[in-house]
């Protein structure tokens, strides 16, 4: 049996002067899930004029509408939601370079900031997921990477990049290659449908991309790009994959593939230059040792280290220090400064070389500009205890790459003319 | 706001404050500080702000912790503004090793007025004949001492005070007298009658001596018919595998570093040395006749022949030999072993 059904919808600045917006409307509620539209055509009251608009970190304020819609049943509350509204426009082209570049409310956005990974057993609290975007906003980061391989960041985390204007790369599912096992077509997008449907609504995101490196498979990758999201969104653009083009895709116009070391400073501002695939990079990055009172919380045995190697053990390594990547900035440290006498003096350097490493890579960026528009590290946080490629560590201590790269990536940048 | 100042003569780099729970407590994380891992040059001072939630301080009074790679660590108590005693004393100071290469010094120090669980490092000034050589950091939590090893090498000929701790802060303060005994007169080994080089990056360090040997990159000098470790523009620290015409007895080398074949500003720090009776480039195992020698360089870029004794006598035909040195390069070199 229908349900008649008045639906009151109020739109109301939060936390800024502006006027409130309210309006209603009868509808006849069928059983089951029922959709209905409000669109500006029956209700004008949602032509918005003049409305403050929603801009990205550094470029502006992060002003939200809270709209809330109440369904009444004979004059009492039935049900009630609320949702947080910015005012923006997103979009992407193609600079001279080949590389790609995103725009917000029609200017482009110099893409800073990293890839985000969930937690390694998925316990986070709420505060966790705010501080996080918090720390990347502060950081004068612009962008953030999704690169759950799968995993879908909560709703809390959206809502925290709304308010610190914090854009979002939303990265699906890391479906594996077609060549490879496949995942059930119908749950993979019944799954992805659902989370669209949730996350569409924040202004934060701004490109769907299918799948990080490789291509999504493509039974799922094509009705999404085709017929799924053009039907639930049709505001953001779409990205096949963030490294490798399709043939039934556009040309996707960027790389990944780091380097994932240490290079000597130099080399960077090389790559920017000269490297059509510096012209919007992706991925890239470096060891990152951990500060002594974060290492001494996971390396129970720091002080017994390994007598090849000082100062690692392996504990070291089974915390990442035996990743190839690390041995640039080991040997890195004990060439240029010869054999350390002491832990602290080793962890020190390391730090001094992440700062100055994700400093030149920002510089470098800036320098390139036009011919760069973004460059995204791998990554900013830490999934677990890690000594590789963050900007912060399981424990949210920052190192001091993550300074590099809010000092780096300041609106007004003083820069030593290295090369 | 936190405002910070070196009140020293030198810049300090990678500066770090930390907001703590109370006095030496765990730091307080997250906490957004404006700038962090500051550089500050002499007499500079900064402003830098920080928000953090005070249900972060478990209780505790905020004190803020200022570090760095060459300053004494401070802390306040945020509410206070005062100064929180941080104090040290020296457990032990005593020669561990004297050898003609050089002296060791076991350092051991333990912190007096440590109450939280955390690290704080102490980067102890180590001063030879008044002098300031070099920082040695202790890690120093709760009433466990801290202990490090201080090596020194090269030092000329004669006695020598070390002293190791703060000038201005007495009760840190340890002094201990070194002699460096006369140099040996050396007399050299024969040339080998074969040297090549090979690349160990793609291996380094498990086949550190397992070599393969690809190129032949090693040189003489025609004026001192030294073998010459010369690998020009090949970046990488090179392996010399060394061949001589019947077993020698080694006890110690001498080395020089001539930057007239290789880009300037090579320093080579450290020459590792193993000895094998039969040749180790072939395909089976062959074992080393000794464990591994390792000679610290303590002044690099140096162009004068200098001796440098093995700690053991090592005897074999086939001896590997690996440069260890700044930007992999070595540049030029000159190595000759010594008899015992």
């Amino acid at each position: 049996m229908p349900v008649s059904v008045k639906l009151i919808t109020r739109i109301e600045p939060d936390g800024f002067a502006s006027p409130i917006v309210e309006f209603s409307q009868n509808i006849n509620a069928e059983p089951g899930r029922h959709e209905f539209v409000l669109r500006p055509a029956d209700h004008p009251e949602l032509k918005m004029h003049d409305p403050h608009i929603w801009w990205p970190v550094n470029y502006g304020k992060h002003p939200l509408y809270k709209v809330t819609v109440t369904a009444r049943v004979r004059g009492e509350v039935s049900s009630s939601a609320t949702s947080m509204l910015g005012v923006r426009t997103v979009g992407t082209y193609v600079l001279h370079s080949g590389g790609r570049a995103f725009t917000c409310n029609g200017r482009t956005i110099r893409v800073t900031g990293g890839a985000w990974i969930p937690d390694m057993l998925l316990s986070w609290s709420a505060q966790r997921y705010r501080d996080e975007v918090r720390l990347m906003a502060q950081g004068n980061q612009t962008v953030v990477r999704i690169n759950g391989c799968g995993v879908m960041p909560p709703e809390v985390f959206f809502d925290a990049c709304d308010r610190n204007g914090l854009l979002v790369w939303e990265n699906f599912s890391r479906t594996s290659p077609p060549t490879k096992m496949q995942a059930d077509k119908n749950v993979l997008m019944a799954n992805m449908v659902d989370f669209v449907d949730g996350a569409r609504s924040h202004q934060s995101i701004v490109v769907w991309e299918g799948s990080n490196e490789s291509l999504p498979q493509k039974n799922w990758g094509q009705p999404m790009q085709n017929k799924i999201l053009p039907a639930m969104d049709g505001t953001r653009p779409w990205l096949v994959s963030s490294s490798t083009n399709a043939p039934w895709a556009k040309p996707i116009h960027m790389k990944s593939g780091g380097p994932y070391r240490l290079l000597p400073i130099k080399k960077y501002f090389e790559l920017y230059q000269h490297r059509s695939a510096f012209t919007c990079k992706n991925e890239i990055g470096m060891a990152c040792p951990l500060p002594l009172n974060s290492l001494v919380r996971v390396i129970p045995d720091w002080n017994k280290p390994d007598q090849v190697d000082f100062p690692l053990n392996v504990t070291f390594g089974f915390h990442d220090a035996t990743s190839k990547q690390y041995q640039d900035t080991h040997d890195t440290i004990r060439s240029t400064f010869g054999p350390t006498p002491d832990l602290m003096q080793y962890l020190w350097l390391a730090d001094l070389y992440t700062g100055t490493g994700y400093r030149a890579i920002y510089e470098a960026a800036n320098k390139a500009r036009p011919l760069n528009a973004g460059t995204m590290l791998w990554k900013v946080n830490a999934a677990w205890p890690s000594m590789m490629w963050q900007l912060f560590d399981w424990y949210m201590r920052p190192n001091a790459g993550y300074y590099a790269v809010k000092e780096a990536c300041k609106p007004l940048h003083v820069r030593r003319r290295l090369m | 706001m936190i405002s910070v100042r070196n009140t020293s003569d030198v810049p300090t780099v990678n500066v770090w404050l930390e907001v703590l729970q109370g006095a030496q407590g765990r730091e307080v994380l997250p906490c957004f500080w404006s700038a962090n891992a500051i550089t500050l040059l002499p007499h500079e001072s900064r402003e830098l702000r920080v928000s953090f939630r005070t249900a972060s301080l478990a209780g505790a009074q905020a004190h803020c912790m200022v570090e760095g790679f060459n300053a004494m660590p401070r802390e306040i108590s945020i509410a206070t503004g005062h100064l929180v005693p941080l104090a040290i004393k020296p457990l032990a100071c005593k020669l561990a090793t004297e050898q003609y290469r050089g002296q060791t010094i076991d350092l051991s120090y333990v912190s007096t007025a440590t109450t939280g669980p955390r690290f704080t490092s102490w980067p102890l000034p180590v001063a030879v004949d008044g002098k300031i050589d070099r920082y040695v950091h202790l890690d120093l939590c709760g009433t466990t001492p801290g202990h490090t090893t201080v090596a020194f090498r090269g030092l000329s000929e004669g006695e020598h005070t070390i002293t190791v701790g703060y000038p201005n802060d007495p009760a840190t303060l340890e002094t201990i007298k070194i002699k460096t005994p006369s140099r040996p007169v050396v007399s050299l080994l024969p040339r080998p009658v074969a040297s090549k080089s090979s690349d160990p990056e793609h291996g380094y360090p498990e086949k550190l001596f397992d070599v393969s040997l690809t190129s032949d990159m090693i040189g003489t000098d025609d004026l001192t018919g030294y073998t010459y470790a010369s690998v020009g523009l090949h970046n990488f620290m090179p392996v010399i595998w060394t061949r001589y015409s019947k077993s020698v007895t080694a006890g110690g080398l001498v080395y020089a570093e001539r930057n007239d074949q290789g880009p300037a500003g090579s320093k080579v720090f450290q020459i590792k040395l193993r000895f094998y009776a039969a040749d180790p480039g072939t395909s089976a195992k062959v074992p080393a006749t000794h464990p591994d020698e390792t000679i610290d360089i303590p002044k690099p870029n140096n162009p004068n022949l200098n001796y440098y004794p093995f700690t053991h006598i090592h005897a074999g035909r086939y001896v590997v030999l690996q440069l260890i040195g700044q930007d992999r390069n070595p540049g030029g070199a000159e190595l000759r072993l010594v008899a015992p």
